[in-house]
């Protein structure tokens, strides 16, 4: 790798090599439908002069020729781009399995998945389990080096229980950067009945009523809006234009640093270095440290995530947030946690203030523009709030909103904090790369509902 | 590296079947936005698919070390024997196979992917786009696949367009081709110079307003619609339980207007000659003139089903290769003539489900959006959602056009050959804070 790497003449260049183990078993209804399990390395090279240039393979006899096209791909811009200047490093980091990937066996994984479902009854059922192993080198033409191991498992369920001729789905995905330890940090023995208990009582509920009411919404809906409405319009390669025909832009400029998005409660941070979060990292995919970032702080638009590239073009410094989903995908800017900063009230506090009102536990359906201002979340799990009290169950209250409208709307947010994973997609050829979202239960004023 | 015999070796390690497809691929894509050129990328890539069974016991795999295919495959196989059964699985397709043509237009392989982009960004330009951002793709794929019952192979090449042209109020205008053919793109300006029209239609776009309206939908915009459908129809999902096509096969469900197939036949982006277990790829009917004719079947699926394959494996999970829908004898124009009050939509993101089984739904308008009075466009519009139903959706389709475009774009739309839809009474929401 280095020998190819010192013969490449640009601006900059890097090689990344990435191996990757990983396994997959899925069970439907009952029956294992599926289990995989593959092993697979491959390079990356990417060359800056002009323009980038980016070739990949997984051919280590086909490195040279990768180095020599993607050469030839960086002087094709009419005009020349710069990455943004960083310190070099050398490090290795690792993340330790507390019940190692691979002690556990695909049998195991497969009956860990029946034992779940024989506590269930719902008439629809899919789970799954995935693992993987990724080992990578990154080099730089600027001395940095840096060796990881990255362990991460992830468990995702979808469940329908039909009553009477109605139905309701949920699904659900839970994952950390570790190992099977992640089936004690959550117990699907409870969880799982437990959401098919939850659908059965929704399912025979009365629709939401329509109107104005207090919202107040549990952590799993606060991380989805985190992530969609903050997160996504803070990446900066979005401001600048370079998604802008496949996930799109963002309602943000560079201009409104600063500016008010939010109540002076709302704090939302992206940060990869929560310990064991699926999108954990020490070093992002072009070797810059990570760090919390906090992207709208007391109510303020207040830092962009960041890329070298990207940080260049703004003429800034990178703050980490480089991310490429497998060996053959370019780094680009990525979100790793995104979460609202808990509060000082207690969940109690935060209920017993509202006479007429909505708590939107979880969600169901959800969507979002593609400048992340219009969005949209449809309760899954959701009840009246009566005189400050949990009431009964209601069926699909629908929140329609503008970030603003959002974040505005936020008078008072709790001191709890859960994070949940998920797969973000972004990037062409698409790029799904592991996340955690979450937040405190946040409680809105005044919003509509139907 | 020699196939068929890595398969006899294979077959006499203890498997009763086995289906290997090696895929050679050298991809090419120039991704550009602001009017220049971002990034230029290569792929160089091989590897073999690997789908191993003895008895219901199965397991798939994917291998890149070439070199050590033989001695990683051995490890697999002695894995199967302990494994769970798959009780759904009875075997893959052991009829013999005739196999069409493959075929391949190499004058794709000599097209200068940068100067495609560079003139798609000046047909926008030229057109009043103030800046224009999109992709061209080039996929160049080589497969072959053994089993123990069939051998076959074949060669596509094909290349996506995607431009998305700005005006100065951020009105959009999007144009996502996909062809198999080079004559297709010997005028690829006019690609771009589509896209800066329709950004430069609506000027300042205007806060929608929610209610029912009819609406002409882009091929580009029901290819989203469509291509989650698909998604839908796969015997897979319909197993599950998870799919407004469960219970409708052979019922009066849709618009009579509404008739889809699945065609990877049709020559272009999506065109194959055998699926991932050998078998030959056909025409499928979905849905014709409103009736649910088909699911999407592997041989597995089919058994269950008590149906026939129809060429769509996936071994585990059936999925579409090619939706192509019929076309209508009236023209584009005619149809947007038609709308007395209602929307033109271009294109189509986000779309999710609360509910798989009943098909409740919403999605995003995006790319150009337009309403419609008396035939003609008067503005443009921005922050609406389309909040629908699947069957009530397709079932209100009034007319589609006799004009069809060959769509794809990135994750959200399948390679597509589609008309124009004029769909009655769509529900259409928006945020209210």
């Amino acid at each position: 790798m280095k020998n190819v790497l010192d013969k490449i003449e640009a601006k900059f260049a890097e090689i990344r090599f990435m191996k990757i183990k990983s396994n997959e078993v899925v069970v439907k209804n009952g029956v294992v439908n599926g289990i995989t399990s593959s092993e697979e390395h491959g390079f990356a090279v990417r060359v800056v002069n002009e323009g980038i240039g980016f070739a990949a393979t997984n051919d280590v006899d086909k490195l040279k020729d990768a180095a020599r096209i993607a050469l030839k791909l960086s002087k094709v811009r009419k005009n020349s781009i710069s990455f943004s200047e960083e310190k070099s490093y050398e490090d290795f980091w690792s993340v330790e399995e507390k019940k190692k990937i691979e002690d556990i066996s695909l049998e195991e994984r497969t009956q860990l998945l029946l034992d779940i479902e024989k506590k269930l009854s719902a008439q629809m059922k899919m789970q799954s389990i995935r693992d993987k192993i990724i080992e990578k080198e990154y080099m730089n033409s600027e001395g940095t080096h840096i060796k990881a191991r990255i362990p991460r498992v992830e468990y995702f369920y979808m469940m329908g229980v039909m009553e009477n001729g109605s139905f309701e789905q949920g699904y659900r995905q839970y994952g950390i950067t570790g190992g099977y330890e992640v089936f004690d940090m959550w117990d699907m023995f409870e969880i799982l009945p437990q959401e098919e208990k939850n659908l059965r009582s929704v399912v025979k509920a009365k629709k939401s009523p329509e109107g104005i009411f207090d919202l107040i919404v549990g952590p799993e809906v606060a991380g989805i809006v985190a992530h969609e409405s903050c997160g996504h319009p803070s990446e900066a390669d979005r401001i600048l234009g370079r998604e802008a025909a496949q996930a799109g832009e963002s309602f943000i400029t560079p201009e409104k640093i600063g500016e008010k998005i939010g109540s002076p409660v709302v704090n939302v941070v992206d940060d990869p270095t929560v310990p064991n979060s699926f999108g954990y990292y020490k070093y992002d995919e072009e070797g810059v440290p990570a760090r919390r970032r906090y992207l709208y702080k007391e109510g303020k638009i207040n830092e962009f995530l960041q890329n070298r590239e990207s940080a260049g073009k703004m003429k800034l410094r990178s703050n980490g947030a480089a991310r490429s989903s497998w060996w053959n995908r370019e780094p680009i800017v990525r979100m790793s946690t995104t979460f609202f900063e808990p509060g000082d009230y207690t969940e109690e506090e935060l209920f017993e203030d509202v006479k007429n009102g909505i708590y939107m536990k979880s969600f169901t359906e959800w969507n979002i523009d593609d400048i992340r201002y219009n969005q949209k979340y449809v309760g899954r799990e959701a009840y009246l709030i009566k005189n400050g009290e949990i009431a009964e169950p209601v069926r699909r209250p629908v929140l329609e909103i503008t970030t603003p409208g959002f974040y505005s709307s936020v008078d008072a947010v709790a001191k709890d904090l859960e994070f949940f994973a998920g797969t973000c997609g972004k990037g062409d050829p698409m790029q799904g790369v592991d996340v955690w979202m979450g937040g405190p239960h946040l409680r809105l004023r005044n919003v509509k509902l139907r | 590296m020699d196939l068929e015999k890595l398969l006899n070796k294979v077959l006499k390690m203890g498997v009763d079947e086995a289906a290997l497809m090696l895929v050679e691929r050298n991809k090419r894509q120039v991704r550009f936005s602001n009017n220049d050129i971002d990034i230029s990328k290569a792929w160089l890539e091989s590897q073999i698919d690997v789908f191993l069974s003895k008895g219901k016991h199965v397991f798939l795999t994917t291998i890149k070390d070439l070199n050590n295919a033989e001695s990683q495959i051995e490890k697999y196989i002695k894995l199967l024997p302990n494994l769970p059964p798959n009780e759904d699985f009875y075997g893959i397709n052991p009829e013999k196979q005739g196999y069409s043509k493959s075929r391949i237009d190499r004058d794709i392989l000599e097209l200068d992917l940068e100067n495609l982009a560079s003139e798609v960004i000046d047909g926008a330009i030229d057109k009043g786009a103030l800046r224009a951002a999109g992709v061209v793709y080039r996929d160049h794929v080589k497969r072959e696949i053994a089993t123990n019952y069939n051998y076959a192979r074949d060669e596509v090449a094909n290349i996506d367009v995607v431009i998305r042209a700005f005006n100065q109020y951020r009105n959009v205008g999007q144009e996502a081709i996909t062809t198999a053919i080079s004559k297709e793109l010997e005028n690829v300006r006019e690609i771009g110079e589509k896209a800066g029209v329709i950004a430069s239609i609506g000027d300042k776009p205007r806060d929608g307003r929610e209610g029912k309206f009819k609406v002409l939908f882009h091929p580009l915009a029901f290819g989203s619609l469509v291509s989650y459908s698909m998604w839908l129809a796969s015997a897979f999902m319909v197993d599950s339980g998870m799919s407004f096509f469960a219970g409708k096969i052979g019922k009066k469900t849709f618009s009579e207007k509404f008739t889809l197939y699945d065609d990877p036949t049709f020559f272009s982006t999506g065109y194959r000659i055998f699926d991932e277990e050998a078998t030959a790829t056909q025409k499928t009917p979905i849905v014709e003139s409103g009736i649910v004719k088909n699911y999407l079947h592997n041989y597995s699926t089919a058994q269950k089903f008590k149906a026939k394959t129809t060429g769509n494996a996936g071994i585990v999970r059936p999925h579409a290769w090619q939706p192509v829908m019929e076309s209508g004898t009236k023209s584009y124009e005619d149809l947007l003539s038609e709308i007395e009050e209602g929307l033109y939509i271009v294109n189509l993101w986000y779309t999710r489900f609360q509910d798989y089984r009943n098909g409740d739904f919403s999605t995003i308008p995006r790319d150009g959006i337009f309403y419609v009075k008396n035939g003609e466009i008067v503005e443009s519009w921005k922050g609406i959602r389309v909040t629908e139903n699947m069957v009530h959706l397709f079932s209100s389709i009034a007319e589609v056009s006799k004009e069809r475009e060959k769509v794809k774009w990135w994750d959200e739309v399948l390679p597509s050959y589609l008309p124009y839809v004029l769909v009655n009474d769509v529900n259409i929401t928006r945020s209210t804070l």
